[in-house]
């Protein structure tokens, strides 16, 4: 079940961020993906709700730093 | 609020007495305000803005989520009809008139909570729901006075994070180092204002050199006043177990405006991307992103968070144009760095970064547009060699101290709890021998008028 969140959310990520030849982990951050900005991390966000049919809150979408933070947040909103 | 923490520390209660005691505290400060202020408002409005939008969400969150934008506007709309009463009350001929203010004391603390679990219980009542605390907390942390004169303020679901347990002995030892600290870096700000600044404006002079030297410690000035109030805040929370957040990173090593703003009143910045960026970027980008195009909705979007930012400084145009010119230069500060990742290049942003919030803060408190305008264009055009009112090597030393010296021993409170005994105990050795020295409060903290 992870393992599917982590594959879509990561196939998600790579859209956005036309980052095919990136790789993405748990430990990657923001930064460490060109073009990651506020905006971009909005409509991320926004997009991995659509998908999931979850909501986060104001607190988690300011608070997610890792690719690994947002797989695990996806993850328990999916339960 | 010394017995509040000699009390805890000594009898060391459990955490609801904590709380109680703290709330007990806020409540005697708030009456002591409004009798010695003449101004019961003070009270009714702190007890109406903590308590009935907190008491509708733990009563009924639907009826909060339903009315959400109602009452956010009518929380919104008071804070500009005190502004508004300011404004028509100031002539705005000197700095004190620009910042005066009707505004109740600790209106801004109180209001950034309530309009924040608004916003919060508005994005995901289920959730939010799950994390509330108790009436007896929130009010404690809600109205808890060392922080309504200037913050750091909250949003609201931060107020989880404190314990009210007494603090242990090298959390009780930053506390108190922060408290002494901020009133030293308040004394400094003091000394800077009553010296050379002419109370608390601008002091223009013949001789250029002297102005330039002037302007430099008007960031000083304001950086001491208000990462002061904000560490003495900090510092009384840790003590009785309250988690303020932190409000400065040395803001003066910023290497962009984008930068600054990430370092300077740090709470203000992360609670307007929470509670305005946030919320307008997901409500707007699926309707107007794709019209504008990423750059440009991005830009619009900073732009109308910053002008917001302006405005809660005051409503008079100066204010909103501030907060234009601020938005513009966070939007395209990633190209205003100076390119390379050289030790020259990064000084260059620095101190560029450094000219461009120098600046703006002098527009901020400067008497009109007109004669900030006449000052910007004099200092950049004509030297002026005339006898100065200063002594000059005086005058250059205490730029220097001012700029170095605070920033100097913030960079060491960084991480306090994890450095040895010896710098813990020098760090607490340094901020009481200058607050003696020069410390304490002899004129109101500027962010109070706010």
């Amino acid at each position: 079940m992870n393992d599917s969140i982590a594959a879509q959310v990561q196939k998600i990520t790579r859209e956005l961020f036309g980052a095919s030849d990136i790789e993405i982990t748990d430990d990657t951050i923001a930064s460490d993906v060109p073009g990651w900005d506020s905006l971009t991390h909005v409509m991320l966000i926004t997009k991995i709700e659509k998908t999931f049919g979850i909501r986060f809150t104001l607190k988690e979408i300011q608070n997610i730093s890792r690719f690994g933070d947002l797989v695990a947040l996806v993850s328990s909103k999916c339960r | 609020m010394v017995v509040l923490v000699t009390v805890v520390q000594v009898f060391r209660p459990r955490s609801t007495v904590v709380a109680s005691l703290v709330l007990g505290a806020n409540v005697v400060f708030a009456f002591l305000q409004a009798y010695l202020s003449k101004n019961a408002l003070d009270v009714i409005v702190l007890i109406v803005l903590s308590v009935l939008p907190y008491a509708i969400f733990r009563v009924r969150p639907i009826l909060l989520h339903r009315f959400a934008v109602p009452l956010a506007f009518a929380i919104l709309g008071f804070f500009i009809w005190f502004k508004m009463r300011t404004f028509s009350a100031a002539d705005g001929t000197s700095f004190d008139n620009v910042f005066s203010t009707a505004l109740p004391f600790g209106y801004s603390y109180v209001m950034f909570i309530a309009l924040s679990l608004i916003a919060e219980n508005r994005r995901n009542p289920d959730e939010i729901s799950n994390q509330k605390p108790s009436l007896l907390r929130h009010l404690s942390v809600a109205t808890f006075f060392p922080a309504m004169a200037a913050g750091p303020f909250l949003r609201f679901h931060q107020i989880a994070d404190s314990k009210f347990e007494a603090a242990t002995p090298t959390q009780f030892q930053h506390g108190l180092t922060l408290v002494f600290w901020g009133l030293a870096k308040k004394g400094i700000g003091d000394f800077l204002a009553l010296n050379y600044l002419s109370g608390s404006g601008l002091q223009t002079t013949s001789n250029t050199l002297e102005s330039w030297l002037l302007i430099l410690l008007i960031p000083a000035r304001f950086y001491a006043d208000f990462s002061g109030s904000a560490d003495i805040a900090i510092g009384f929370a840790k003590t009785v177990g309250i988690e303020l957040p932190e409000n400065f990173r040395l803001p003066f090593l910023a290497k962009s405006v984008g930068d600054y703003w990430r370092r300077w009143h740090m709470s203000l910045g992360e609670w307007m991307q929470a509670n305005v960026y946030l919320p307008l970027t997901l409500k707007l980008w699926p309707r107007l992103g794709k019209r504008f195009g990423p750059n440009f909705f991005n830009a619009g979007l900073i732009v109308g968070t910053m002008i917001i930012v302006g405005a809660w400084h005051g409503i008079q145009p100066r204010f909103l144009i501030w907060g234009f010119a601020m938005g513009i230069l966070v939007s395209i500060s990633p190209r205003l760095k100076l390119p390379g990742a050289s030790l020259l290049a990064r000084i260059g942003s620095i101190a560029m970064t450094f000219y461009l919030m120098m600046w703006g803060q002098v527009f901020l408190i400067d008497t009109s547009i007109a004669s900030f305008g006449g000052k910007w264009v004099g200092m950049h055009t004509v030297w002026r060699t005339d006898l100065g009112a200063f002594n000059p090597v005086a005058l250059l030393l205490t730029v220097l101290l001012s700029l170095i010296v605070p920033h100097a021993v913030d960079w060491r409170m960084v991480s306090f709890e994890k450095r040895s005994e010896i710098e813990r105990l020098a760090l607490l050795f340094t901020s009481s021998i200058i607050y003696f020295l020069i410390g304490g409060a002899a004129l109101p903290f500027i962010y109070s008028r706010f």
